[in-house]
C-alpha cells in the first residue's frame, strides 16, 4: 500500500530526513518510533504531501504521490493530527463529516451521512455526535478524528502521536481501534509513536528513526535491544519481556 | 444487522435530520425577522407608521386600489429615497461586515479575529481618505474610485497580516497584537492625510471615523449591494474548506484535499472586498464583525454551510437594531450607528472574552 524510497526532507538548510526507506502492506500496522526530532512527525507529512520531500518518492497504491491530485490523494490517505484544537464551535458530526470532503459531489448527500453516521456507530460516540468538539476529553477527540480518518474511507491511515496525550486507558482503545480497522478493512496504518511498549504491543512492526535515516526495522525483537536503543536515543535502557510482550524501562542518559 | 443496531441507527438518522433542521429554521425565522425589522425601521421617523402600512405604502404602485394606504405621495417619496436605502444598507453592511468576520475567522482558525482587529479596516478608511484628498468626492464615479483606494488599501494590510499568520510559531495572540500595531499604523496614516486635507475633505474624513447610514443614497446600496451578492457564493463555496481549517488548520485542510495556499487567497479576498466596500460607504464600523459571528456561531454551530448564511442575518439584524436605536434614543438627534454598536459590542466582547476565554486564548 505505502512504499517510501529514498526520501530527502530539508526545514531551509537543516536536514530532517536523509535517505528513509519503509514500506507497509495492507493490513498492517507499521509504528515509527524515535526520539523528538528525528523525523517521524515529517516523514508523516511528506508521505501526505502537507510538506514537499527535496528528494526521493512515496508511491501510494503503487502510484508516485507527487502524481495524484490533492483531493485523490485524500481519498486514499487519511491523517490524524497529533492534536486538535477546539475547533470553533464544530459539533463532532461536523468534524466526522469532514472526512466526506473529498469525496463530495452531486447527489452524495445520502451517501456520505451514510458513512458518517456508520462511523459514528462503529466507534461508539452516538451519545457525543451532537457535542461540541472542543467540550470533549482527549480520549473523546481522538476517537473522533479517528473517526473522520474512517470516513474519508482510504486506504492508509497516517496517525501523529495518537497516544502522547491519553491516559492508559485511552491509549489501549486508541491503539486498539486502530489495530481492529486494519484487521477488519485491511486499512494500512502507519503510527509515529512515543510509547515502545504500547507499540511493540499492536503493531507488526517497528520503524526505528534517528537522525533522519531508518536506523533499524522489524519485529520489536528486532529493534528493542539495549545497543540500539542506546545508540538512538543515548540512554540507557533495560528491555524485559513478560507474556512474550516487551517493556523498557529506562535507566540513564549515557552520554 | 440486528434489532438493535436497527433502533439505534434510526435514533441516530432521526437526531441528525432534526440537527439539520433546527438550522435551517433558524435561517428562516432569521430572515423573517430581518425583513419584519427593516419595515420597522423604515416606518420610523418624525411621522413614524407601523410595519404593515409602511409595506403597503411601499407596495402602493402595484397593489390594487382597494389595498393602498392614505399614505401621501410626499411621505412615500421619503420612505423610497431616504428610509428604506438606509434600511437596506443597514442589512448590507451588516451582513458583509459579518461575514467578513466568519470568513476570517475561519480561515485563521483564531475567533479574537475580525476586519477591525485584524487592521483592515483601518487601512479601508486610510485608502478612501486617500481618494477623498485626491478629490474624488466631487469627481463624476468618484465613489467608485473610494471602494478601489479602500480596497487596495484593506489589501496591502490583510496580505501582510495573513503572511505573518501563516509563519510558523505564530500564536493568536501574536496574530492579534500584529494587527493591533497595524491598526493604530493606518490610524496615524489616516491622521497624516487629515492633515493636508481641506475642510471640506476633512469633514468627509471625520464622518469614517464614526461609521454612519446618513445620507445613504440607492447608488452606494446598489454598489454594496453587488459586493455582497459576489462575495456571499464565493464564501459558500468555501464553506467545507473554512469547516477543516477550523476543525485542524491547515494540515488538516491539506490532508482533507483541499488547496490551502488558494483557498486563504481567495476567501481573505473575499473578506477584505466585503469590508472594505462596506467601510468605504458607512465609515468604521467596530465589533461588529467579531461579534455578529460569534452568537451566530452560540446559536447555530460552527458549520460554515449554515453559519455563513446565519451569520450574514444576525449582523444585518443587529445592524437594524443599532440604526434604530440611534435614531430614537436621544430622538431627534440621531447617534451614528457605529457608536451604537459599538456600546453595544463592547459588553458583549468582554463577556464573551471573560466567559470562554480557554476556549478563545489556548
Amino acid at each position: 500500500m505505502l512504499k517510501v524510497v529514498n526520501l530527502h526532507f530539508r526545514y531551509g538548510d537543516i536536514p530532517v530526513l536523509r535517505g528513509v526507506d519503509l514500506s507497509v502492506a495492507d493490513g498492517e500496522v507499521v509504528s515509527l518510533v524515535g526520539p523528538n526530532g528525528a523525523g517521524k512527525s515529517t516523514l508523516l507529512k511528506c508521505v501526505n504531501r502537507i510538506l514537499q520531500p527535496a528528494e526521493g518518492q512515496v508511491f501510494v497504491d503503487g502510484r508516485d504521490a507527487a502524481d495524484y491530485r490533492r483531493r485523490d490523494l485524500a481519498r486514499a490517505v487519511a491523517f490524524v493530527p497529533q492534536q486538535a484544537g477546539p475547533a470553533m464551535s464544530l459539533p463532532v458530526v461536523d468534524i466526522v463529516g469532514l472526512g466526506r470532503a473529498p469525496h463530495r459531489g452531486y447527489n452524495t448527500a445520502a451517501y456520505d451521512r451514510e458513512v458518517v453516521l456508520s462511523v459514528i456507530e462503529k466507534l461508539g460516540l452516538q451519545s457525543l455526535a451532537f457535542r461540541l468538539f472542543g467540550e470533549l476529553s482527549g480520549g473523546e477527540r481522538q476517537r473522533v478524528l479517528i473517526a473522520r480518518a474512517l470516513a474519508q474511507e482510504g486506504r492508509l491511515m497516517l496517525l501523529d502521536e495518537p497516544t502522547t496525550a491519553l491516559d492508559l486507558r485511552h491509549q489501549l482503545e486508541t491503539m486498539t481501534i486502530v489495530r481492529s480497522v486494519a484487521n477488519e478493512r485491511g486499512i494500512a496504518a502507519l503510527i509515529a509513536i512515543h510509547d515502545l511498549a504500547l507499540a511493540s504491543r499492536f503493531s507488526d512492526r517497528l520503524v526505528l528513526l534517528g537522525d533522519g535515516k531508518v536506523r533499524v526495522q522489524g519485529g520489536w525483537k528486532d529493534v528493542l535491544i539495549r545497543s540500539h536503543l542506546e545508540a538512538v536515543y543515548g540512554v540507557s535502557a533495560l528491555v524485559g519481556t513478560d507474556q512474550n510482550l516487551p517493556y523498557v524501562i529506562p535507566i540513564r542518559c549515557t552520554d | 444487522m440486528s434489532s438493535v443496531e436497527t433502533t439505534s441507527r434510526a435514533a441516530l438518522l432521526r437526531a441528525y435530520d432534526q440537527h439539520r433542521a433546527k438550522q435551517w429554521l433558524l435561517i428562516s425565522a432569521g430572515l423573517v425577522a430581518v425583513l419584519v425589522t427593516a419595515l420597522i425601521s423604515t416606518g420610523l421617523g418624525v411621522q413614524s407608521i407601523g410595519p404593515l402600512r409602511t409595506l403597503r405604502a411601499l407596495l402602493s404602485p402595484v397593489l390594487p386600489e382597494q389595498w393602498r394606504t392614505d399614505i401621501g405621495p410626499t411621505q412615500i417619496a421619503i420612505l423610497y429615497n431616504l428610509r428604506l436605502p438606509r434600511a437596506i444598507m443597514a442589512i448590507i453592511g451588516g451582513a458583509a461586515l459579518s461575514l467578513s468576520g466568519v470568513a476570517l475567522q475561519g480561515i485563521t482558525r483564531n475567533p479574537l479575529v475580525s476586519p477591525y482587529t485584524l487592521g483592515i479596516t483601518p487601512a479601508a478608511s486610510f485608502g478612501a481618505a486617500i481618494a477623498v484628498v485626491l478629490g474624488a468626492a466631487s469627481m463624476p464615479g468618484g465613489r467608485y474610485m473610494m471602494v478601489a483606494t479602500a480596497f487596495i488599501a484593506a489589501m496591502v494590510c490583510a496580505t501582510g497580516v495573513l503572511s505573518i499568520s501563516s509563519m510558523r510559531g505564530v500564536t493568536s495572540v501574536m496574530l492579534i497584537l500584529c494587527g493591533i500595531a497595524l491598526t493604530f499604523l493606518f490610524s496615524a496614516l489616516t491622521d497624516t492625510i487629515r492633515f493636508i486635507a481641506t475642510e471640506q475633505e476633512l469633514a468627509i474624513i471625520v464622518q469614517w471615523t464614526f461609521g454612519s447610514l446618513n445620507g445613504i443614497t440607492w447608488e452606494e446600496v446598489g454598489i454594496s449591494a453587488a459586493i455582497l451578492v459576489a462575495v456571499f457564493p464565493v464564501l459558500r463555496a468555501h464553506a467545507w474548506a473554512l469547516n477543516a481549517f477550523a476543525a485542524g488548520g491547515d494540515d488538516v485542510a491539506a490532508s482533507l484535499g483541499f488547496a490551502v495556499g488558494r483557498t486563504r487567497i481567495i476567501v481573505t479576498l473575499a473578506a477584505v472586498l466585503a469590508a472594505a466596500g462596506i467601510v468605504s460607504f458607512t465609515g468604521v464600523i467596530l465589533f461588529l464583525g467579531l461579534v455578529a459571528p460569534h452568537i451566530a456561531r452560540m446559536l447555530i454551530g460552527g458549520d460554515h454551510r449554515t453559519l455563513i448564511p446565519f451569520a450574514a442575518i444576525v449582523g444585518a439584524l443587529i445592524l437594524l437594531v443599532a440604526d434604530m436605536i440611534g435614531r430614537l434614543a436621544f430622538a431627534p438627534i440621531i447617534i451614528p450607528v457605529g457608536i451604537v454598536v459599538s456600546y453595544l459590542g463592547v459588553p458583549i466582547f468582554l463577556h464573551l472574552l471573560l466567559s470562554r476565554r480557554r476556549e478563545l486564548l489556548s
